[in-house]
């Protein structure tokens, strides 16, 4: 076979006109625009589409404007939980622990600062270092002990739980402190502090992970563990780091949420997180395959969650149907964010029955 | 490396095996081999099991010989990871080429080599520079690439090709290894790939290439070593050797 100077490699899909396709030419502006950008817009059209649907429909009752603290408030525990979610999810893992995780962080920050005369700092420190210990733990069994990612911290879901009615005896536990109490519940300049944790972390997550090279390895081992390996990241360093990651993201949760309540509830309140976490990352245009997805995106996907509770609650719709809508949100939003896919798969198949009739191109086995 | 190297490397190989063994249970993949890589296109031919892999894993630092060195410039260099190799000067490009799907054709060229600003001790990825680079040492394989901002996902498979050489290239390797770099490719892909191939071996550079095409290889190849059940059976050159020998040497009839 001849190496000839002239060969050109044209893509292997030229239509008879010499053209690229056209699903190629679609795919290549959509990734000159960045995917990522379009589900960002989409998701900012979703929330002003909400917020307008809702202000009308409840005669413009203050919805808009003081609303939209609140509605940024009460999704700053569901925020964080999922900040960490998505960059596990980025790396090509799932992190189903977070929740109980976050219980478990609530019970051990109670039980420290009732049993040491009330050192709140002391339990702050006792609870992230717990929730950063089982994200670890998490991280450990998946990448050394090589579980998938859904068995392992299935196994730990269930065992965080336990641990945390166990520390508690199954018992609320009243926590006393002026410091949590006036971070889960007080404001600055009319803006509660919860939310200006959730905007800080958001942001810093937002920066590791577009900017920097640590958030960059964590997309090259979610796009291929192996071709990672292969390229000299240390995959299981990673692997266990945004598990570790994640354990302090749903730590911060749990002591928000101690702070809001000013008790510890091993479960109430935090299993279950981790369920909505996910459904807002997939929301946010985060796949369950890894290596794509944006940490704005999950921000996105929390916002019009708890935009549509909000706004359900406010218009007096039943909280059954709340969840009804969260579901059918989550589906048309995935199905929508993969228009794109379905249309390049099926111009692509089109192209490929027209070139199946006979033609002149020589069949060639490649020599073995 | 220095014209200083280049100039006294003429004599002592860039890459060489020395008496490399290598056993998986009873079955001796690698048996006492030793081979000389010389810059320009140096080819393995050999049936499947005579050790081809298994020679190839050794050198890209995938796997340990049981008994036996590689030296590289003449020095014996432990290959213990890819890292290592790669450390050395020895790039590898995988049957399945090894890359992000989700990434574009730039950061899978920078892919473990990040181009890199600090800004107050954090490793920013430079991804203007990387786009830059990437798209200047595209245009040296003259394939017709997209920018390089592009997904690979939306390559075909000799423009992926072209990306894993280009990668390889970019960083200035000193060896590199293809472990058939043409087997799932298309007839015109295959002569461009073996286009940029040959290219780079006239520049200088050592490429050490498995194929199991032997017209192909016999035309191409500077230099032809051929295994048979883990041992080198002949190392020739193939301007003074025919298919018909090839074929003897690779079942044996001759030897």
């Amino acid at each position: 076979m001849g190496v000839d100077d002239q060969t050109k490699i044209e893509g292997e899909r030229p239509t008879e006109d010499g053209q690229p396709l056209a699903a190629a030419r679609i795919s290549e502006y959509v990734s000159r625009i960045g995917r990522d950008t379009i589900v960002a817009l989409a998701l900012v059209g979703a929330l002003g589409m909400l917020l307008a649907i809702f202000g009308i429909a409840s005669n413009g009752r203050e919805f808009i404007g003081a609303n939209i603290i609140q509605i940024v408030d009460s999704g700053t525990i569901l925020g964080v939980v999922a900040i960490g979610e998505v960059i596990v999810m980025i790396s090509g893992e799932l992190d189903i622990s977070v929740g109980s995780n976050a219980g478990l962080v609530t019970a051990v920050t109670a039980e420290v600062v009732l049993h040491l005369n009330g050192s709140v700092a002391l339990g702050i420190v006792a609870g992230l270092a717990a929730g950063v210990l089982t994200g670890a733990v998490n991280g450990f069994v998946v990448a050394y002990l090589r579980i998938s990612s859904v068995i392992a911290t299935l196994a730990t879901f269930s065992a965080f739980s336990g641990i945390a009615l166990l520390l508690t005896n199954g018992n609320p536990v009243g926590v006393t402190s002026n410091f949590l109490a006036s971070v889960g519940t007080g404001t600055i300049a009319s803006i509660p502090w919860l939310v200006i944790i959730l905007i800080v972390i958001a942001l810093v997550a937002v920066f590791g992970m577009r900017f920097t090279l640590p958030g960059h390895n964590v997309y090259a081992v979610g796009g291929s563990a192996e071709a990672a390996r292969l390229a000299g990241i240390r995959v299981q360093r990673y692997v266990l780091g945004v598990f570790a990651l994640s354990g302090f993201c749903a730590a911060i949760a749990g002591i928000m949420l101690v702070g809001q309540t000013g008790t510890a509830q091993p479960t109430e309140g935090s299993v279950g997180l981790e369920l909505t976490a996910i459904t807002a990352v997939l929301l946010g245009g985060t796949g369950l395959t890894g290596g794509t997805g944006t940490v704005l995106g999950a921000f996105l996907g929390v916002m019009v969650l708890s935009t549509l509770d909000d706004g359900l609650l406010l218009i007096g719709v039943p909280s059954f149907w709340q969840q009804v809508a969260t579901g059918a949100l989550l589906l048309i939003g995935v199905i929508l964010q993969d228009v794109g896919g379905h249309r390049a798969r099926w111009r692509t198949l089109h192209a490929a029955r027209r070139r199946a009739h006979p033609t002149d191109v020589p069949f060639e086995v490649e020599g073995r | 490396m220095t014209v200083n190297d280049t100039q006294t490397t003429t004599s002592v190989p860039r890459l060489a095996a020395r008496r490399l063994s290598k056993l998986y249970g009873h079955v001796a993949a690698l048996d006492d081999v030793s081979i000389d890589f010389r810059p320009g296109l140096n080819g393995i031919i050999g049936d499947n099991g005579a050790g081809k892999s298994t020679l190839l894993k050794i050198l890209s630092g995938v796997e340990l010989p049981d008994e036996g060195a590689v030296f590289v410039d003449g020095r014996p260099t432990l290959l213990v990871s890819t890292r290592a190799a790669r450390a050395a000067g020895i790039e590898s490009l995988y049957q399945d080429l090894a890359l992000v799907d989700t990434m574009s054709i730039a950061d899978n060229i920078f892919l473990g080599r990040e181009r890199i600003r600090r800004v107050l001790g954090v490793p920013i990825v430079d991804r203007r520079r990387m786009r830059n680079e990437a798209d200047a040492a595209l245009r040296e394989v003259r394939i017709r690439m997209p920018s390089a901002r592009v997904g690979v996902r939306q390559l075909s498979g000799g423009q992926r090709q072209a990306v894993a050489i280009t990668r390889a290239m970019l960083f200035g390797a000193r060896v590199v290894l293809l472990d058939e770099p043409t087997a799932a490719l298309g007839p015109r892909e295959t002569a461009a790939a073996l286009r940029i191939v040959r290219d780079m071996a006239d520049r200088g550079e050592t490429v050490v290439m498995v194929g199991h095409n032997l017209p192909q290889m016999l035309e191409l190849a500077d230099a032809l070593i051929v295994m048979r059940a883990g041992r080198v059976v002949a190392s020739v050159d193939p301007a003074h050797t025919t298919l018909r020998d090839l074929t003897d040497f690779m079942v044996g009839s001759n030897a």
